[in-house]
C-alpha cells in the first residue's frame, strides 16, 4: 500500500504542482488543496520574491519537493553543491519525501535542462542507484525516482523500462514516483502495453503519482502539460490505484496555464477513482 | 585580422570521433562516452529548418550517430527521434534568454537575438543546473565577441546586457541582515554591499530601453540610444527591482565599501578623490543608502551568493 516510508507515511492526498500565475490567488483566500508539490530549482533563491512566496506558502500549506537537477543518471558524480541548496530547502521546508527524475542531462559539467533518455542497462542501474543512495543520505529524506516521458530508445538497452526502473529502486533502496501520463507517453512512443509496466514495478515503492496532459503529435506524443489530462490517462490511473491503493497523486499543469479553479477541478477528477478504493458503507 | 562574421562557430567542441568512440552502457566509462556523444549531437546548431543540417542537406554524421544511439521507432527514423531532444535544446535555451534579456531581444530583434545566443552557448553551454544562471556569462562573452554587437556600437549592447543580467542577480540574491543603529556611529565599521545590490558604471541610458517596445531596431537603424555616462545602482525594494542613478561621488563610496573598507577608510578615500565634496553629503548618503536597506556589516560569501557572476 502505498502509505509507506517512501512517503513517510503521509498519507497525502491529491496535490497541484504550484505555478507562478498562482502565487497570488492561493496566498490571498487558502485554497482547499491537500497539498503543492514545489519545483524545487525555483525555490533555491536565497531572497527575493521566490523566498517570499515560498515562506508563504509554507504558513499555509503543506508542500513536497519535486527537482529536475539532480541527473540521478548523468556519468558524472552529483553536483554537490546543488546538493547542499537542495539540503537548505528540505529543511526550511520540512518536505516529508523528495523526488527527481530516473534520468540524465548533464555531461563534463555541462547541462541540457531536459531530461534525457537512459540506456537499460544494470551498469547504468547500479551506478544510478549509487548517486540516489549518496543523494537520500546526504538529504536526510526520503527519495522518490520518477519515471520519464521519452522520444527515444537507446540500442544499448539490456531490459526493458520497467525493469530497469525495477532495479534502480531495489538498488537504491528508494520510492518511485509513478508518472502514470509517462507510462501512458511511453508505451504509445515505444509501442507496449502499459499494463504490463504497471503490473511489473514494485508497488510497495511507489510513494506518489504524477497526472498531467500530453500532446499528440503525428509520429509521436509528447508530455507538454498543457492541457486536461487524457481519458486513456485517467483510465491508466483507476488501473494503477487499483493495485496500489489510494495513493498522493499530483496534477502538472506547466504550459497555457489555466486559472486556479480549472486546475483544482482536474485534480479532483482523482477522487472519483479513490472513492471507488474506499469501503462500502454498511 | 578581424573576421568579417562572427566566430564563435569556431569554438564548437569537437565530437567525439564515432570510429575510435565505442560508446556503451555495460561500464560508467562507456555510459560517460555514451553521454558525451548524445549531449554533442543535441546542442550542435539547428539547421535552417530547425532539423539537424536541414532537410535539404542532411547531416550525414548525425544520421550514423543517431542510429547508433537511437533504435527506430514505427513511425520515426533514429534521426527524427534525436532531432526531438535536438529542438528541444535549443527552443528551452532560447526561450529563457529570450524571458531574461527582453530589452536585447528588442534592440537586436529575432534573427540576430537567435545569433548573438547561439553563438553564446557554443561557447559557454550551460554550467549550472539552474536555469535562471544560463546567462550569467553573456557580459563576458560580448566583451569577447564585439562584433555580435552589430550593427550597434558594442558598449551600448554590452551596457544593456550587463543591465538586464544585473536585474536577474538582484531579483534573486540573498539580503544580509541591516546594520545596527548602534554600530552606524563607528568609524571603524566595515560596510558591505546588499548581494542584491548590483553597481553598474555605464556608457549608455539603457534604464531607459524599453523592453516591451513594439518592434526591434531594423538593421542599418540608427542607434536608439545616445552615449550618456551614469552610475545606476540596481537593487531590490521587498519583491520589486529598481534602479537609481547615482553621483559619481557616490558610486565611488559605494564601490569603497565593496573593497571592505572601514567606513573611516571609505569616506578619506573619497574625499582624496573628491575634495571638494561638503562633508554632510557623506552623512545624507549614509541615511539614505541605510533606509533603502543597501548595507550591511556582513561579507557575502561570494561562492554561494547568486550575484558572484558578476555584471
Amino acid at each position: 500500500m502505498p502509505i509507506n516510508r517512501f512517503n513517510a507515511f503521509s498519507g497525502y492526498g491529491i496535490g497541484i504542482g504550484l505555478r507562478v500565475p498562482h502565487y497570488d490567488q492561493i496566498l490571498r483566500e487558502k485554497a482547499m488543496v491537500d497539498w503543492f508539490e514545489l519545483l524545487s530549482e525555483n525555490f533555491l533563491a536565497e531572497g527575493g520574491r521566490q523566498r517570499r512566496v515560498l515562506d508563504r506558502v509554507l504558513e499555509q500549506y503543506r508542500v513536497v519537493l519535486h527537482g529536475v537537477g539532480l541527473y540521478f543518471g548523468s556519468a558524472e558524480p552529483l553536483d554537490r553543491d546543488h546538493l547542499r541548496r537542495i539540503k537548505a530547502l528540505v529543511r526550511r521546508t520540512g518536505t516529508p519525501w523528495l523526488s527527481d527524475h530516473l534520468c540524465w542531462g548533464s555531461a563534463d559539467g555541462r547541462y541540457s535542462h531536459d531530461l534525457l533518455p537512459m540506456p537499460f542497462t544494470m551498469a547504468a542501474a547500479r551506478h544510478t542507484a549509487a548517486k540516489i543512495r549518496q543523494a537520500a543520505d546526504f538529504l536526510e529524506v526520503p527519495v522518490s525516482v520518477e519515471n520519464i516521458s521519452s522520444y527515444a530508445e537507446l540500442t544499448f538497452s539490456t531490459m526493458t523500462e520497467w525493469e530497469f526502473l525495477s532495479e534502480v529502486a531495489e538498488l537504491a533502496d528508494c520510492g518511485i514516483l509513478l508518472d502514470v501520463n509517462n507510462v501512458y507517453i511511453v508505451s504509445q512512443n515505444h509501442g507496449f502495453d502499459p499494463h504490463v509496466y504497471l503490473d511489473n514495478i514494485p508497488h510497495e515503492r511507489v510513494a506518489q503519482i504524477h497526472i498531467g496532459g500530453h500532446s499528440r503529435l503525428a509520429t509521436h506524443i509528447l508530455d507538454t502539460h498543457d492541457q486536461p489530462v487524457a481519458d486513456p490517462v485517467w483510465k491508466l490511473y483507476g488501473y494503477a490505484i487499483r493495485k496500489l491503493g489510494p495513493t498522493p497523486t499530483l496534477l502538472e499543469w506547466d504550459d497555457r496555464i489555466p486559472p486556479f479553479e480549472e486546475v483544482h477541478r482536474e485534480a479532483r477528477k482523482a477522487n472519483r477513482f479513490l472513492a471507488s478504493l474506499a469501503p462500502a458503507q454498511p | 585580422m578581424k573576421p568579417e562574421r562572427p566566430t564563435a562557430s569556431s569554438h564548437l567542441s569537437p565530437r567525439p570521433n564515432l570510429k575510435t568512440v565505442h560508446p556503451n552502457a555495460d561500464t560508467v566509462e562507456g555510459l560517460r562516452e555514451l553521454q558525451r556523444l548524445f549531449f554533442s549531437a543535441i546542442t550542435r546548431p539547428l539547421g535552417p529548418d530547425g532539423r539537424a543540417g536541414g532537410k535539404s542537406a542532411p547531416d550525414l554524421e548525425t544520421a550514423a550517430l543517431a542510429a547508433r544511439l537511437i533504435r527506430p521507432g514505427a513511425k520515426q527514423s533514429p534521426l527524427d527521434r534525436l532531432e526531438i531532444y535536438h529542438r528541444q535544446y535549443w527552443i528551452r535555451l532560447q526561450q529563457a534568454f529570450f524571458e531574461d534579456f527582453p530589452g536585447l531581444w528588442n534592440l537586436l530583434g529575432p534573427e540576430r537575438f537567435r545569433g548573438l545566443i547561439e553563438a553564446y552557448l557554443l561557447r559557454y553551454p550551460p554550467d549550472s543546473p539552474l536555469l535562471r544562471e544560463v546567462g550569467s556569462h553573456l557580459p563576458r562573452f560580448l566583451r569577447e565577441e564585439p562584433d555580435w554587437a552589430a550593427p550597434f556600437p558594442h558598449r551600448l549592447v554590452l551596457d544593456l546586457v550587463r543591465f538586464e543580467w544585473a536585474k536577474i542577480v538582484t531579483f534573486y540574491a540573498r539580503e544580509l541582515p541591516l546594520p545596527r543603529k548602534e554600530e552606524m556611529t563607528t568609524r571603524e565599521i566595515r560596510l558591505f554591499l546588499q548581494p542584491h545590490l548590483v553597481l553598474l558604471d555605464l556608457r549608455y541610458p539603457v534604464e531607459r530601453w524599453d523592453p516591451e517596445g513594439s518592434s526591434s531596431a531594423p538593421a542599418g537603424s540608427p542607434i536608439p540610444l545616445s552615449p550618456e555616462p551614469r552610475q545606476i545602482a540596481l537593487h531590490r525594494q521587498g519583491e520589486t527591482v529598481y534602479h537609481k542613478l547615482l553621483s559619481r561621488e557616490s558610486f565611488f563610496l559605494l564601490r569603497s565599501f565593496r573593497k571592505g573598507l572601514s567606513l573611516l577608510e571609505a569616506c578619506e578615500r573619497t574625499a582624496e578623490k573628491f575634495p571638494d565634496l561638503p562633508p554632510e553629503r557623506y552623512h545624507e548618503w549614509l541615511r539614505e543608502w541605510s533606509s533603502l536597506g543597501w548595507l550591511t556589516t556582513r561579507t557575502a560569501d561570494r561562492s554561494r551568493s547568486f550575484g558572484s557572476k558578476t555584471a
